[in-house]
């Protein structure tokens, strides 16, 4: 149990009589990246949103380590209308109950870790789509997180960007698990650690590295 | 008729100390009911919104049903509360401002927080999901989301404004329109117009209009200005 973050165990989910999810069973480990790869709605989001908590199981079980902190990038950013340094102390100051004066230094770091120290005073609404979803990456990352799960975050970014967020997240997944929803084949085989991929409202392994 | 108008324009030049005091107390009176009144509706809004209890759907119909009080109606129950032989007597509220005060805040209540209940539950489906993925308690996201919608809110308490400084039937009847005590510019209208003195009447109404407009212009740019900022123009 010692290596697991967490674990599914028969997990059905139903939405208005309509199955989404039958019988799920799942094991993520502490580190690298889980894609879950399917269609349009194969019930990708909901089962990421099982994992995350947002939703509970209809049947069966959904088991925790001790401990366990998540964050969650969204498919859209969601960004609050303030600046982008306020952005990341929101979280800091909200999730990990720092003070501001204590924030303040870890928000800069980061910023200048990943080379975006320039957009600290920025308005969030004021970036391009690119950069609110590199944010939006960041600010999952600066709560220190043991999983971070990811619901398409590339979909609406150009190459740049998406190579730019790819790089990141394979980088933390040497520390972190993340867990990260896909229709992208390609990107799916880039940047699996291992692929499960969700068809008939079931979860099918398809490869591990 | 020529007149009457030229007569309001030169009392409303001049600023006579009648007036003064007159538009003084009035401002007096809707600001403090303004202010009690998002203290009051702001919190009662976010929990309405945010929280899930039972009887949330009921109590959210009582306050946009609330919202078209008739202010005479008001009047005629705090007056009956408030008069000395009533349960609230020995607090000798009545023909005060402070019971002007009461009355506007009744009215202006449930304005605020059917609106701005509305402005919250936008916004709060939009960052619902980022709030439970943070952890977020009541008091962080009631914070955030008032922060969030700032400017919808200013719009709101405008409304809320527009009520208190129009008002008339509320207070007239707990105020009593006493003259240099709980005249204000609505009563003080009905007054100085049943005494046939249209042009010290006309002269009150165009200052009352010019104050709520220089209010709403006042607001309306700030707000413009800080969405532009923001990025959202």
């Amino acid at each position: 149990m010692e290596s697991i973050s967490l674990s599914f165990n028969k997990v059905s989910f139903s939405f208005k009589k309509r199955r989404i999810l039958r019988d799920i069973d799942i094991k993520l480990s502490r580190t690298g990246v889980c894609v879950i790869y399917g269609d349009n709605g194969a019930g990708k989001t909901t089962l990421l949103r099982l994992m995350a908590g947002f939703l509970k199981p209809e049947n069966g079980f959904i088991t925790y380590c001790k401990g366990l902190r998540s964050s969650f990038v969204f498919q859209k950013p969601v960004l609050l209308r303030r600046s982008v340094e306020d952005n990341l102390l929101h979280v800091l100051m909200i999730n990990n109950s720092m003070s501001r004066f204590r924030a303040l230094p870890k928000v800069k770091d980061i910023l200048s870790k990943y080379d975006l120290s320039s957009l600290a005073k920025e308005y969030a609404f004021n970036l391009s789509g690119g950069q609110q979803q590199m944010i939006s990456i960041i600010r999952a990352l600066i709560t220190n997180p043991n999983v971070i799960f990811c619901d398409e975050p590339t979909s609406n970014l150009d190459v740049k960007n998406k190579v730019l967020v790819e790089d990141l997240l394979k980088e933390r997944s040497l520390l972190n698990k993340i867990v990260l929803i896909t229709q992208n084949e390609n990107q799916s085989e880039k940047m699996a650690d291992e692929a499960y991929e969700l068809e008939n409202c079931k979860l099918k392994k398809i490869s591990e590295r | 008729m020529d007149n009457v108008f030229y007569d309001s324009l030169a009392l409303l030049f001049t600023l006579d100390s009648y007036l003064l005091e007159i538009i003084s107390l009035s401002l007096y009176v809707s600001f403090s009911a303004l202010i009690i009144s998002i203290i009051i509706s702001l919190p009662i809004a976010s929990l309405l919104s945010i929280k899930k209890f039972i009887g949330k759907n009921f109590i959210t119909i009582i306050f946009n049903s609330l919202m078209s009080l008739p202010p005479v109606a008001v009047g005629v129950i705090l007056y009956i509360l408030i008069s000395y032989n009533g349960p609230l007597g020995n607090l000798e509220l009545l023909y005060t401002p402070a019971a002007m005060i009461i009355a506007q805040t009744i009215l202006i209540v449930p304005i605020i927080v059917s609106l701005s209940k509305d402005s919250i539950d936008t916004c709060l489906n939009q960052y619902q999901d980022y709030f439970f993925s943070i952890n977020a308690s009541f008091t962080s996201v009631m914070k955030t989301i008032l922060w969030e919608v700032r400017y919808k809110l200013m719009t709101n308490i405008l409304a809320g404004l527009g009520r208190a400084l129009s008002e008339v039937g509320a207070i007239i009847i707990v105020g009593g329109n006493i003259d240099h005590l709980t005249r204000v510019m609505t009563t003080s209208i009905v007054l100085e117009t049943s005494r046939g003195n249209l042009a010290k009447a006309l002269g009150l109404g165009i200052s009352l209009i010019l104050i709520a407009l220089i209010i709403n212009i006042v607001l309306s740019l700030i707000k413009n200005k800080e969405l532009e900022r923001n990025g959202e123009h």
